[in-house]
């Protein structure tokens, strides 16, 4: 009989994980060229956007020994959390990891060595795939303490992963781009400097848009700084309306942008024995930015008590 | 099967009105008197007759791309839709297609598979084409490079260190695939 069109064969390629696609690239030198075009990369991944397949939450334990996986796509009601492999870095110091942020299964990690340097890492879990990042070029004092963020600018094309440095007397960020491979330094935070503003923790990424909780010292006020990846500019968000709810930057949940609408990932899980934990994802629309608290009832000895739900890769 | 799905509506009908058919004739001659909800998913055979103006209902369009067995599991397919879809026009029964669609591509060989796939694809009947796209992927997601190359009648055309270098790329991911 005569053979699938190549259309055909592409279109059944886009409905596989990423472990059949990388044992298929063996079939011929023609299939190894369909996988590895970056347009049919691309159109994998949105498959995998519009059917929701390919998901997992990924959480620490409290010690930051090691990380869990969670599978999403995982038939019946109870999944049951694996855990991930080592990196394979040399002096790599699990203790210390902490998830900086994920887009697009791909996820930003660091980690402290006993001389308090930091190392960062791209790490695409589907491929097992590490970039670790580059060296920050310049002046910049240990004592400086801040917070992270990653995201993906549709813009460029690019991943950029996003540090900032803040002691007493100022605030400085700088911005690495996964395309060129290397740390920019970008201009302070003019005006809110003199404010002597905190900021700690992992940037929450919304419409190519990350957001930091700040706090200002000298009245302890708190607002939301956001940082636009396209344009690399800073904005002011004004505070939720909510008076009586403290907002626990960690517990903003993020936003999926499908179809051209605004959606909301809320993620639950139960655990029901002490393995396993059961797991729930809806999709609900909101019509603001605010959303509140969802709630982790996690087994204590396996997960984080309170993991970031922020985590769920796609 | 396909025929007891078609003489059950047409006889319900009978009593009523006579159904207008379409006449199809496959690559091997037979002619197949479809009822006209049926024949209209089929996108190509939906054009043929929009587009043409001196057709009758005598009119038998030739699928010279489709075979007889193809034809069967195709029209099995779509008057299980065209029920669903005038019981409940609303919403589909969705556990029913479920476990409809499921029976149906249990019984499928590859071989019979990829027939559909490539009648499906002739026909433009889309939503069969996706679901039948999607079934192929679920049986070759877990098999052996062996097992889809002969799926997919692909000639290895790397040298056996090609093939071993890329294997050993990423080894884990020929770990745990089923036995063929």
């Amino acid at each position: 009989m005569s053979a699938i069109p190549l259309d055909l064969i592409v279109e059944i390629l886009c409905q596989l994980p990423v472990k059949s696609l990388l044992r298929f690239r063996c079939l011929s030198k023609e299939f190894r060229s369909i996988i590895d075009d970056p347009d049919f990369i691309r159109r994998h991944h949105n498959a995998c956007l519009e059917t929701n397949s390919n998901r997992r939450i990924i959480a620490t334990n409290n010690a930051r020994t090691t990380l869990f996986s969670l599978d999403l796509d995982s038939a019946g009601d109870v999944v049951a959390a694996a855990k991930l492999p080592d990196l394979p870095i040399q002096n790599w110091r699990y203790g210390l990891t902490s998830i900086i942020g994920s887009c697009h299964g791909l996820l930003a990690l660091s980690s402290h060595n006993h001389l308090c340097q930091i190392t960062e890492v791209l790490w695409n879990i589907s491929t097992n795939k590490l970039r670790i990042l580059p060296r920050i070029p310049g002046e910049y004092s240990l004592d400086f303490i801040g917070g992270f963020g990653f995201g993906y600018d549709v813009a460029s094309d690019d991943y950029k992963l996003v540090r900032i440095f803040w002691n007493q007397s100022s605030t400085k960020f700088i911005v690495y781009s996964l395309r060129a491979n290397s740390w920019r330094w970008i201009e302070d935070l003019p005006d809110y400097n003199s404010f002597y503003i905190f900021c700690q923790g992992c940037g929450i990424l919304v419409a190519g848009t990350l957001h930091w909780l700040w706090e200002r010292e000298i009245d302890s006020r708190e607002f939301i700084i956001s940082f636009d990846l396209k344009s690399e500019k800073f904005y002011s968000v004004p505070m939720p309306d909510i008076a009586s709810t403290t907002v626990d930057n960690s517990r903003v949940i993020r936003h999926n942008m499908k179809k051209g609408k605004d959606e909301i990932v809320e993620g639950e899980r139960r655990t029901s024995n002490k393995d396993n934990i059961k797991i729930s994802a809806k999709i609900t629309p909101v019509s603001t930015s605010w959303f509140y608290p969802v709630e982790w009832d996690l087994s204590p000895d396996l997960m984080d008590p309170d993991p970031d739900p922020r985590d769920i890769l796609h | 099967m396909s025929s007891s799905i078609a003489s059950s509506s047409s006889s319900s009908s009978s009593s009523s009105k006579k159904e207008k058919k379409i006449s199809l004739k496959t690559s091997d001659g037979e002619v197949f008197e479809v009822e006209e909800p049926v024949a209209m998913q089929l996108e190509i055979v939906r054009s043929f007759f929009a587009d043409n103006e001196d057709v009758t209902e005598q009119t038998v369009m030739p699928l010279p791309n489709v075979s007889t067995a193809a034809m069967h599991g195709i029209l099995e397919y779509c008057r299980a839709h065209e029920e669903f879809r005038r019981r409940m026009p609303e919403a589909a029964p969705e556990e029913e297609v479920r476990a409809f669609e499921a029976g149906y591509v249990d019984r499928k060989s590859n071989e019979e598979l990829k027939e559909m796939i490539l009648a499906a694809n002739y026909l433009n009947i889309s939503k069969l084409l996706d679901f039948l796209t999607g079934v192929a992927a679920k049986r070759i997601e877990n098999k052996s490079v062996e097992y889809v190359r002969a799926f997919f009648g692909v000639e290895n055309d790397f040298t056996p260190e090609e093939e071993a270098n890329l294997r050993r790329e990423y080894e884990w991911a020929f770990e745990g695939v089923d036995e063929d």
